[in-house]
């Protein structure tokens, strides 16, 4: 399954705290046409570089899978910043 | 959550596990708890990893000040990230290699294949890194 949520979470030194939640497939889908764009322009590179841009396309698929679970956190002084991706 | 504590600490009693063991267990329970992937708990540590875990602490006495690093990266990331590496072209492959060898380290990566970097991932398991300094603490493992 492909990450539902990225959350962030960012306290400054003085003490506040930002939150941000990041629901990916609406933000994927508000994106879509950029990506689309996106995807031609890493075709095309593929082709340059005689990579198949099906398996390249796969890989990245992949990778946008596998990322469900990352999580990192960041403590320094009274500075914070998690990145959690569910 | 208790019962984890309670076992632990008999294990610890009847000497089936050393004190070090028994503070690095309490230690994991204690991560997994805040985390909102609770449900495997038990099993996961059992059973095949899921995650590798870095986590680095440093003390107060650092010159960056006291601090603290925790990054959880699934397995199947670092799979899916090998799986990148069959998409590098052969030439920049080359290139990299030519670079290596010109810096002292005699490389060559073009002979390494994704089933190779598979199976280094398959036994990660088996893997714990530890590094312990006055200032700074590293702990990198499978879990």
């Amino acid at each position: 399954m492909i990450p539902q949520l990225i959350t962030v979470r960012i306290r400054r030194p003085q003490g506040r705290v930002i939150r941000i939640w990041i629901p990916v497939v609406p933000v994927l889908l508000l994106l879509s046409p950029l990506l689309i764009l996106g995807a031609l322009v890493v075709g095309l590179a593929c082709l340059m570089y005689r990579v198949n841009p099906l398996r390249a396309l796969a890989t990245g698929w992949r990778v946008l899978w596998a990322m469900s679970g990352t999580r990192v956190d960041v403590e320094q002084g009274n500075t914070a910043l998690l990145v959690n991706i569910r | 959550m208790n019962q984890q504590r309670r076992d632990i600490l008999q294990m610890l009693s009847e000497g089936k596990i050393t004190s070090e063991e028994a503070e690095r267990l309490l230690a994991a329970l204690d991560r997994d708890q805040p985390g909102p992937v609770g449900s495997t708990g038990d099993p996961a540590a059992k059973g095949a990893p899921k995650y590798l875990r870095v986590v680095v602490d440093l003390a107060e006495n650092n010159p960056d000040g006291p601090g603290r690093v925790n990054v959880r990266v699934p397995l199947q990331l670092l799979r899916a990230g090998v799986r990148l590496t069959s998409l590098i072209p052969q030439h920049a492959l080359q290139q990299a290699s030519d670079e290596m060898r010109k810096s002292g380290v005699p490389f060559d990566l073009s002979q390494l294949k994704p089933e190779d970097l598979e199976a280094l991932i398959e036994h990660l398991h088996d893997m714990t890194v530890e590094v312990d300094q006055p200032d700074v603490k590293v702990h990198v493992y499978c879990e």
